[in-house]
């Protein structure tokens, strides 16, 4: 009986333990900080796409071009390019001007 | 002069493609972009400027875009590089402006020398149109009212050379008639006045040279009803293209010419 309940709580710390280690794992957050237009923005991902940025920045079917570290992205390269840390992004669209 | 108004026809071309209006016009400075539309639209230009600047990045979400008032495919854009002040600068928008534009390789150079007279600065204006012209644009390119200057920009391949008339914005009209009309009878491309037109009598007179179009922002959208300067600045290009082509009578300094017949007097 002793050895059964001994065994349980092993068990249990077991548990604990792991989910802990879980716990920790999730709330380690991966920040990347990028800066946009001359604002440093941070985001929680290790992997940053340009459709996830222009998704996210609300940009979905709006006229702009998008230069990254002085190199223009062409809309066509969106898929084929992600970010990395302390990339800077220039994002320029249309005003009026004469 | 004779030859270049007898090889002038009746259309307007710019780096191939043919336009019927000879204004072209800025969208800056007018209070929202429904008023820019009207007064444009009023105006019956096609060939629109445009300025490239960093987007608001999550602020006013839903914020109107110029593009979205005054569509690509209705008008002919020329975006700029106002507020540029260097070659390096100016190259680096116009190809953000192309990549903006689908590919769009139309646009107006300025490269300026300095903050209060946004004076145009020459030396880095040839350099930015050298490079801009390697790399497939077509350059209309702001320039002070230097002759020379505006030949080499002819040479070096620019398909529309756009000296000032005054000041950016100033509304000064016609400062030197005589130097517009020097580089017109010395260039082959079309000269555009750009810059410093204040009513609609400069706007005439610049085409009455011989100009063969007037680029103006301020003129109209400054004007307390900017709308119906449009109009006005549409009829005196018009006015002012006519009378060019029809070529004005003799001026006679000191002797009158009486209209009505000197015979027949009742006596």
């Amino acid at each position: 009986m002793l050895s059964i309940m001994s065994s349980n709580v092993c068990k249990n710390v077991i548990l604990k333990l792991t989910n802990f280690k879980t716990i920790s794992f999730k709330t380690k957050k991966i920040q990347m900080k990028i800066i946009i237009n001359g604002k440093t923005k941070q985001f929680n991902k290790d992997v940053l796409t340009f459709k996830f940025l222009i998704e996210e920045l609300d940009l979905v079917n709006k006229r702009f071009a998008i230069e990254k570290n002085g190199e223009i992205i062409p809309k066509s390269k969106f898929t084929e390019h992600t970010l990395k840390e302390g990339d800077k992004l220039e994002i320029i669209g249309a005003v009026g001007g004469g | 002069m004779e030859d270049k108004k007898q090889s002038i026809q009746e259309e307007f071309k710019i780096a191939g493609k043919t336009f019927k209006s000879r204004l072209l016009v800025g969208t800056g400075k007018y209070k929202d972009f429904n008023e820019t539309k009207i007064a444009i639209d009023e105006s019956g230009s096609e060939i629109v400027t445009m300025a490239i600047r960093r987007m608001n990045i999550g602020q006013n979400k839903n914020e109107p875009s110029l593009l979205d008032f005054l569509s690509p495919e209705k008008y002919t854009y020329l975006p700029n590089t106002a507020g540029c002040y260097s070659a390096e600068d100016s190259i680096r928008t116009l190809r953000l402006a192309r990549e903006l534009l689908d590919g769009h390789n139309l646009v107006k150079l300025e490269v300026l020398g300095d903050s209060k007279t946004l004076y145009p600065n020459v030396v880095e204006t040839l350099s930015a149109a050298k490079t801009l012209i390697k790399d497939g644009f077509d350059v209309m390119v702001y320039t002070s009212d230097d002759p020379i200057i505006a030949k080499q920009l002819e040479d070096i391949g620019c398909c529309a050379i756009m000296p000032l008339a005054s000041l950016i914005g100033s509304g000064m009209g016609i400062l030197n008639p005589w130097n517009l009309e020097i580089i017109i009878d010395r260039l082959s491309v079309p000269v555009i006045v750009d810059a410093g037109v204040g009513t609609a009598s400069d706007a005439a007179i610049a085409m009455e040279l011989g100009c063969d179009g007037v680029l103006m922002n301020t003129a109209i959208a400054a004007a307390d009803n900017p709308v119906l300067m449009a109009s006005a600045m549409k009829k005196s290009i018009e006015a002012g293209r006519e009378s060019f082509l029809a070529g004005r009578m003799k001026k006679s300094l000191y002797q009158a010419s009486p209209s009505s017949p000197t015979k027949g007097m009742i006596e």
